[in-house]
């Protein structure tokens, strides 16, 4: 028979561990965020095509790795955001380079471009990391795996700071690749 | 869920507008397709209609209102001025610049320019009756439509034949903003789809892209391409030479290539239905120069025979067909030339006639106190000419040509009132003709000065003091001009040159006294010969305003101008000239005896001018009367009739409201004379010694290639001198004047040209020889 006092520390213990064995086993973004290299950078750019206008024109976002988000003047329905820094958690840029790792970033190719479709606009996406810097460009196309990075990005951002294109509108009936 | 309501009103427009595209294309013949679904067709060789058909859709609420609002820009838009033609009129429109908005991109129209240039354009069209709802390009002209309607849901049939363009909200649920875009896979003759070609802002009116989306929907491709900016973002600029292309940027215009390319799209040729203007150019240069000449020279006939010109040039440009960029720089120069000739009329105010004439005044006013009766009498005979030119200048006010002709007469006046004071010479000096009526007593056409002494013998009779001192030179009809709208800029007037200070009598000049009047002439203001004249020339510098208190003696000017009206009037009595001719004598001889049949005349020693051609008798200045003159009776004497008015002419003393006496006594030597060929190449020939009293004249001239020598003698009447053994030895072949009456020519022989000449007291008649018929058949 344990006395009270050592049920109780049991019980504690068990509880900590099981807190633990959670963390560790649910979280993997945490557990990754070490990973993050320490010359992270990633810039996502969205321009407009063709006749420029002084309410739309190129947007940009440019995180690095120690989460310090650099935001360019953005314009927000009849509002116009001045250009802007802010600090995302270290967990936001795990997350960010994990979905670059996971959609192979450095594997894609350079331009994706739809040359039947005039104006609309474009993204552009640039990555440093690991010593290795690649940029991909799409141009009225979808580009699954890029698109998907681009949305994680935003997801981290508050909701007037995002980076936006066409090719991110579910109804555009763009042409779509996977990557 | 989706969205389509239409208004009972755009429902018919919309009908209206498919109508009249279905209607074009089947009525006329001449039609192609420039991309799917836009038609382009050919109304005429100079008319082609572009009909864009475009079936809207959106899966979002929306209302009629957008699709009309896209269909007035797109229309706009593309009916409107060619970049060409505002790249002509932003060249010379104030303020308009262009501005480098991104980094490596052309100069672009500043937007905020674009309704100024878009409103030039309307007002030149509206000016040249022009259509300012189609474009022009090459002369013709080309209507775009936007047939436009609506597709009530995104599942309802397509309309064959239109464009399917879907409507977004511009921004979406994070307030970014959708980019219009066009998919063009139908170009170049791909398979024709109605199915989404292209998504479109539903409410981009402040920045619309819809007339730059429309022009992808009739086969235009972009003008734009990729750089890069200072942050290393991917950007569009215009091509080189696209800068102010719709197809570059939509607050643009749309270029003369892109409606061509449009139509060779659609296989059809544009016609160039201009015309060939370096013509009209050329005639335009040469008069836009010669204005500036009349404006430089302030002479108010030549700035409105200019006025004339320019605006019967401008009348001719208007209706022609001149490419459109041209005729705006043709026109756009006329008007301006014509405003700074009008400026010119209205700023060389006075006239420059105005400034002569207060010079001449000036000049007068010295002459009064100089007792120059010479100059004074110079001054009457140019105040004369002046008074006819102001009288005739329709440029001038009323007021201010009343002012002028007042002015002259006061002058005159007081020039008269100096000749009536200033003591006369005791003998004047006039210039006199004798000849003989015998041909060998004839003169040699040279005027003799003759003393002139005044008479004592005054006719009773007296003008009435108030009549008129001048009657040749009368007022012409002064029309009612308005008065200057600037009072403050008219100059003093001429009227007020005269004060207490102006002598009235020639023993007044003191230095100090002289009429305050300014030292130099005001300088007529130049119009710069800039393209546009900015500001209206300062008015000429103006005297100083005596004190119009003292000048009793100017007269008033009346509320109406001088009558016009004349009445018959009997001539004033002229000066009379009692002539005596004597034979003139050896001194010491005998007393002379008088000399009959001596035609005497009066030579005015400045000739005047003779009456011009094409010029009207009120601004004739010449003298178109006949000589004074008269002939010698058998006591040798006569009496020459001088008018009064006529005095200035002949330096006769002017003596104010009555006739004057004079005696002229004139001794006459006898006349010979004799003709002799001279050698060729010989040496100049000798000359004998000549009786006393002898003058001799000689004269050469050619007939043919033989030169002859004219002798002409004078000498006292006496004893008889035989010339022809004097000249003999000198002049072999000597032959002296016969001596017989005058005998009138044969028929035809010898007529005065013109033939009316013979009636005329001038020597302004040609006589023409004819050749001797017998002699002409004999050679």
């Amino acid at each position: 028979m344990r006395s009270p006092v050592q049920r109780t520390a049991a019980i504690t213990a068990a509880i900590v561990l099981n807190i633990f064995c959670f963390l560790f086993a649910f979280c993997p973004a945490l557990a990754q965020a070490v990973a993050v290299p320490n010359d992270f950078r990633v810039r996502l750019v969205s321009a407009p095509l063709g006749p420029p206008s002084p309410r739309d024109g190129p947007e940009s976002v440019e995180i690095n790795g120690a989460g310090l988000a650099s935001y360019s003047l953005m314009r927000v329905r009849d509002e116009e955001l001045p250009a802007a820094t802010a600090n995302l958690s270290r967990d936001a840029v795990a997350r960010i380079y994990k979905a670059i790792q996971d959609e192979r970033f450095f594997d894609l190719q350079p331009l994706y471009r739809d040359a039947e479709v005039s104006d609309g606009d474009q993204a552009e996406m640039t990555v440093t990391a690991g010593g290795r810097t690649f940029k991909v460009r799409t141009v009225n196309m979808r580009v699954g795996a890029f698109d998907r990075i681009a949305n994680a990005i935003d997801r981290e951002l508050p909701p007037e700071r995002r980076v936006k294109y066409n090719a991110l509108q579910p109804t555009i009936d763009y042409r779509s690749v996977e990557r | 869920m989706t969205f389509g309501r239409l208004s009972g009103r755009a429902k018919v427009l919309s009908a209206m507008a498919r109508w009249t595209a279905i209607c074009a294309a089947l009525l006329i013949g001449t039609s192609g397709v420039a991309q799917a679904q836009t038609k382009v067709i050919r109304d005429g060789e100079c008319a082609i209609t572009i009909i864009i058909p475009i079936e809207f859709y959106s899966q979002e609420p929306i209302f009629s209102d957008t699709v009309h609002k896209i269909k007035n820009q797109i229309e706009r838009a593309w009916n409107g001025p060619t970049t060409e033609m505002i790249d002509h009129i932003a060249a010379r429109a104030d303020g308009i610049q262009k501005s480098e908005t991104r980094t490596g991109a052309p100069a672009e129209y500043r937007a905020t320019d674009r309704p100024k240039l878009n409103q030039l354009y309307r007002d030149f069209m509206k000016l040249m009756g022009g259509n300012p709802n189609c474009a022009t390009v090459n002369c013709c002209q080309i209507c775009v439509i936007a047939d436009v309607r609506l597709r009530m849901g995104d599942d309802a049939p397509k309309t064959p034949g239109y464009h399917q363009i879907e409507l977004k909200p511009d921004k979406d649920k994070d307030g970014k903003w959708v980019r219009s875009y066009v998919r063009r896979y139908q170009l170049l003759g791909g398979p024709q789809s109605t199915s989404g070609t292209g998504v479109w802002n539903a409410e981009d009116d402040y920045w619309p892209a819809w007339a730059h989306e429309s022009g992808h929907l009739m086969g235009l491709p972009d003008h734009y391409h990729d750089s890069t900016d200072e942050n290393g973002n991917t950007i569009s600029i215009g091509d080189e030479g696209h800068a102010n292309d719709i197809m570059n940027r939509n607050l643009a215009w749309p270029t003369e290539n892109d409606f061509k390319e449009i139509l060779k799209i659609a296989g059809i040729d544009i016609t160039n239905c201009c015309k060939d203007p370096t013509r009209y150019i050329e005639v335009v240069n040469r008069e836009l120069r010669t204005s500036y000449t009349a404006i430089n020279s302030c002479n108010p006939d030549d700035i409105n025979r200019q006025i004339a010109v320019l605006t019967a040039q401008r009348a001719s440009i208007v209706p022609d067909n001149i490419t459109l960029p041209v005729k705006y720089d043709l026109i756009n120069s006329i008007d301006i030339q014509i405003a700074n000739l009008k400026n010119a009329l209205e700023n060389c105010q006075p006239p420059r006639i105005i400034e002569i004439t207060y010079q001449t005044i000036k000049i007068g006013i010295d002459a009064v106190g100089s007792c120059d009766r010479d100059l004074v009498q110079e001054v009457m005979l140019k105040l004369d000419a002046e008074r006819v030119q102001i009288a005739a200048n329709r440029s001038l006010g009323a007021d201010e040509k009343f002012d002028a002709l007042s002015a002259i007469d006061t002058m005159k006046a007081r020039l008269e009132k100096a000749l009536q004071d200033c003591p006369p010479k005791e003998a004047f000096t006039v210039y006199t003709g004798f000849e003989g009526g015998i041909w060998c007593t004839y003169g040699f056409g040279i005027p003799l000065p003759i003393s002139l002494v005044p008479g004592d013998d005054v006719p009773a009779k007296v003008d009435q003091p108030n009549s008129s001192q001048y009657d040749v030179f009368r007022p012409t009809t002064i029309e009612r001009m308005p008065v200057p709208a600037k009072a403050d800029q008219r100059r003093t007037p001429l009227s007020e040159l005269f004060d207490t200070n102006v002598p009235d009598t020639p023993k007044l000049p003191p230095v100090g006294d002289t009429p305050n009047v300014p030292s130099q002439t005001p300088e007529t203001p130049k119009i710069p010969t800039a393209e546009k004249t900015p500001d209206a020339p300062k008015a000429p510098g103006t005297p100083k305003t005596p004190d119009t208190s003292k000048t009793p003696d100017t007269p008033k000017a009346p509320d109406t101008p001088p009558p016009t009206t004349t009445t018959e009037k009997p001539a004033p009595i002229p000066d009379t000239i009692f002539v005596k001719a004597s034979e003139a004598v050896l001194q010491g001889g005998q007393t002379s005896t008088p000399l009959g049949g001596q035609n005497v005349k009066l030579f005015p020693p400045n000739k005047p001018d003779l009456p011009g051609t094409g010029i009207k008798t009120a601004q004739d200045t010449g003298f178109n009367k006949d000589p004074v003159e008269c002939k010698t009776g058998a006591d040798g004497s006569c009496e020459m009739k001088v008018d009064r008015n006529d005095r200035p002419y002949y330096r006769l003393p002017g003596r104010y409201g009555r006739p004057n006496n004079y005696r002229m006594g004139v001794d006459l030597p006898r006349k010979d004379g004799g003709v002799a060929e001279l050698p060729k190449d010989g040496p100049s020939p000798g000359k004998p010694e000549l009786p006393p009293g002898t003058n001799a004249i000689d004269d050469t001239f050619k007939i043919g290639d033989r030169t002859f020598m004219r002798l002409a003698f004078t000498f006292p009447y006496g004893p008889n001198i035989d010339f022809h053994p004097l000249y003999t030895p000198f002049l072999k072949g000597y032959e002296t004047d016969y001596c017989r009456d005058k005998q009138p020519g044969p028929p035809l022989d010898a007529q005065p040209e013109p033939p009316r000449a013979i009636d005329n007291g001038l020597p302004s008649g040609t006589v023409k020889l004819h050749r001797a018929a017998s002699r002409a058949r004999g050679r």
